[in-house]
């Protein structure tokens, strides 16, 4: 059965370097969902957060990644006591009777309106994958334009 | 031009950085892209030796073969686009089975990368798979650094090829620095292979070996490529520990060790295969449990408690479930091993694997497989015959397919480095480049390539540059007119349908003479005998057609995805 696994790794910021990990990932047979590159609180160094699922091993993918030259550290995060955030933005067509309801869901999920036009308006909404599900599931009947969702990024609870 | 006058760019850089690294012969061949490289090379010829192939992918191969037979990093070379495609077998093939390989190709000029240019392929890209790393040079500054990378990722912790595209510009650019090599450091802060192997799990490690009553060493191309003859050859002592081989291990111990037993796998001796379901103990020493050496994984050693040493963490537990894992050098974890181990003896178990070793008897498989009435030659006799005048000493090349397997199990070796075949890939065509490779590497050894028709086609081109460059090896073509082993699958699993594998062949003394090599045909085993007597003194390559039995079968033989229990000898 395809298992979901959060996996969060440091390294250098060479040109490819990512090329060369999702490559991996593909080549141990699992499949990337969400995706998040950034750079660090280390001078040239890019933390990369993945949401994968698959059947394999998750330690023998861990271990084949860390093999790649310029990765530092690859970890496992558990969702279950992870921190995790994406961020959505999600551009509704705007119907003026369904309007009052369609604000009433976005301040639910403390969204924040970034622009607003007669024709559509486009939220952002930031929360775990399952909260952007959900405001994603909720406005579908307003009708919505566009959804672009970031990767998760994740630390561990506590030190 | 004197060389101190011309005014230093990034192509000298690089064969600078070749001789500094110690590298005395290079293959390659030129093209529009690695042009400047080609040039410069005229200035530096008196220190490394450029053989020009007939096929770049001969390039890979032979740069392999140098590898496996030297222990040094192998170097190739192939311009862009087609030239560095047809080297990917052989990087591939440098990739499965750990060999040390620094590869260098050219590349369109740095404004045409991206623009689909005349020749040009993202060859990063292509190999990121099946190397350990790479790079695309930008700056002609960053160039040594990137050069003393790539040798030192070849060569440290698991070895493996690493491939470096230098566009055509940059390497025309001059380097206005000044060039110490001794001083450039390498950038590679997350890169620390762990060579010494945890205390505490040698320690386990030990309290299993001390305990068991039937263990067994199993050993793999670790123990070559980390150059731990010696200290195997004293733990097995002091422990007094069976020791069987893999086809990549074969030749780290001697055949005649009172400890070595033989081989294991698909085609591995019954008796070998068999004391490993037995075995109450399991050293995997420098190997990754191939599935043609572990048969079904889950009837693999199923009494046995596994040690697992190697140096690559990511082998650990990926196929069998290791009890004791140690990451690290095995000739590093072997000294700790013998320094506190203590001495045993397993009699009993010695004695048993002993008494099935003479019991099995190899003759009796061959009469068992031998076609009646074919009148051709027996793999059996002729390589008893080539053992006996080369008094096991030659260095064996094989390419692939039945003759490999047959070598294999005929050619046991007494020294390491001298039995070179492509192992993890399986990978035809590899062996014409492949001895080219050892007989320069290794110029007094003498070089014997076992080939199948099949594979001896696939880089046949090759034979001039035996000529041109003078290397003498011996090419023994093992000629049955089929593709052997596939032909052997037909029979046995697919109702002797024997599709697409009857082989039409060229005469291959009319193809020796418009080489100019010597060439000979054999037809029966006595005149096969009578040509290897002949051969065995020439001082020049030479060709031998050996027509042998159409129908003959490679045994012993564990079907794919049965248990090595069920070895089958016919």
């Amino acid at each position: 059965m395809n298992k979901i696994y959060l996996i969060t790794l440091l390294t250098q910021d060479h040109k490819g370097v990512l090329n060369r990990i999702t490559s991996v990932i593909r080549r141990r047979q699992f499949d990337i969902c969400t995706v998040a590159a950034n750079s660090t609180e280390l001078k040239g160094v890019t933390r990369v957060t993945f949401l994968v699922q698959g059947k394999s091993d998750i330690d023998q993918l861990i271990k084949q990644v860390y093999k790649i030259v310029e990765v530092t550290k690859v970890v496992e995060l558990k969702t279950e006591t992870s921190i995790m955030r994406e961020l959505a933005l999600v551009k509704i067509g705007l119907k003026e009777s369904l309007k009052s309801d369609l604000l009433k869901c976005i301040d639910a999920f403390d969204g924040e309106i970034l622009d607003a036009m007669n024709t559509h308006i486009s939220v952002q909404i930031v929360g775990n994958p399952q909260k952007i599900d959900s405001f994603v599931n909720m406005v579908k009947s307003f009708g919505i334009i566009t959804v672009t969702r970031s990767g998760v990024v994740a630390l561990r609870q506590g030190l | 031009m004197n060389s101190k006058e011309r005014k230093i760019g990034g192509a000298d850089i690089v064969w600078k950085v070749l001789i500094e690294e110690g590298v005395d012969t290079v293959f390659g061949y030129p093209g529009g892209s690695v042009l400047p490289l080609y040039d410069a090379l005229s200035y530096y010829q008196d220190k490394i030796r450029h053989v020009l192939v007939r096929h770049e992918q001969a390039a890979s191969m032979a740069a392999d073969g140098y590898a496996r037979a030297s222990g040094k990093v192998g170097v190739c070379f192939a311009t862009s686009g087609p030239g560095a495609t047809n080297l990917i077998t052989g990087i591939a093939n440098a990739y499965m089975d750990s060999i040390p390989m620094v590869a260098i190709t050219g590349q369109v000029p740095s404004p045409l990368i991206g623009t689909d240019g005349f020749q040009e392929i993202d060859i990063a890209g292509v190999t990121i798979p099946i190397t350990k790393q790479n790079y695309v040079v930008e700056d002609v500054n960053d160039l040594p650094r990137i050069l003393k990378e790539a040798f030192f990722l070849a060569r440290e912790g698991r070895p493996g090829p690493v491939l470096v595209d230098l566009p055509k510009d940059i390497a025309a650019m001059e380097y206005k620095k000044h060039f110490d090599y001794g001083r450039i450091k390498l950038n590679l802060a997350g890169y620390k292979p762990n060579y010494a192997g945890s205390k505490p799990m040698i320690m386990k490690a030990i309290s299993l070996i001390e305990k068991a009553k039937k263990p067994i060493a199993l050993i793999g191309h670790g123990v070559i490529l980390s150059e731990a003859y010696k200290e195997l050859e004293e733990f097995v002592r002091k422990c007094d520990i069976p020791v069987i081989s893999t086809i990549l291990g074969h030749g780290a111990i001697p055949y005649d060790h009172p400890n070595y037993y033989g081989i294991i796998g698909m085609h591995g001796m019954k008796y070998c295969n068999e004391a490993t379901t037995e075995a109450d103990l399991l050293i995997g020493i420098g190997i990754r449990f191939d599935d043609r050496i572990t048969g079904r994984v889950s009837d693999f050693a199923s009494k046995a408690k596994i040690i697992h040493i190697d140096i690559d963490p990511a082998e650990i537990r990926k196929i069998v479930p290791a009890e004791v894992p140690i990451v690290g050098d095995i000739k590093k974890v072997l000294v700790e091993i013998n320094k506190e181990v203590k001495p045993m003896r397993n009699e009993p178990w010695n004695k048993k694997l002993t008494k099935l070793k003479e019991e099995f008897n190899f003759k009796k498989v061959e009469e068992m497989n031998r076609k009646k009435g074919d009148t051709l030659i027996h793999h059996g006799d002729l390589l008893r015959d080539i053992f006996e005048i080369t008094k096991g000493n030659a260095l064996m090349v094989t390419d692939v397919g039945q003759h490999q397997m047959l070598a294999w199990q005929y050619y046991p070796q007494k020294k390491p480095r001298k039995w070179l075949t492509s192992g993890g890939l399986g990978a035809m065509g590899y062996g014409l480049p492949a001895a080219m490779g050892a007989k320069l590497a290794r110029p007094k050894e003498d070089v014997w390539l076992i080939v199948g028709d099949g594979g001896m086609q696939m880089n046949i081109q090759e034979l001039m540059t035996l000529v041109q460059d003078k290397i003498n090896i011996k090419i023994c073509i093992f000629n049955n007119f089929y593709l052997g082993m596939v032909r052997q699958w037909q029979e046995m699993f697919y109702e002797e349908n024997y599709s697409q594998v009857n082989f039409l062949n060229p005469d291959y003394v009319k193809i020796a003479d418009a080489y100019g090599i010597k060439g000979y045909k054999a037809t029966t085993i006595e005149e096969a005998k009578k040509i290897n007597r002949e051969i065995v003194k020439l001082n020049e390559p030479v060709i031998v057609d050996y027509h042998m039995q159409k129908l003959g079968n490679v045994f012993p033989m564990v079907t794919a995805g049965a248990s090595l229990k069920e070895t089958r000898i016919k």
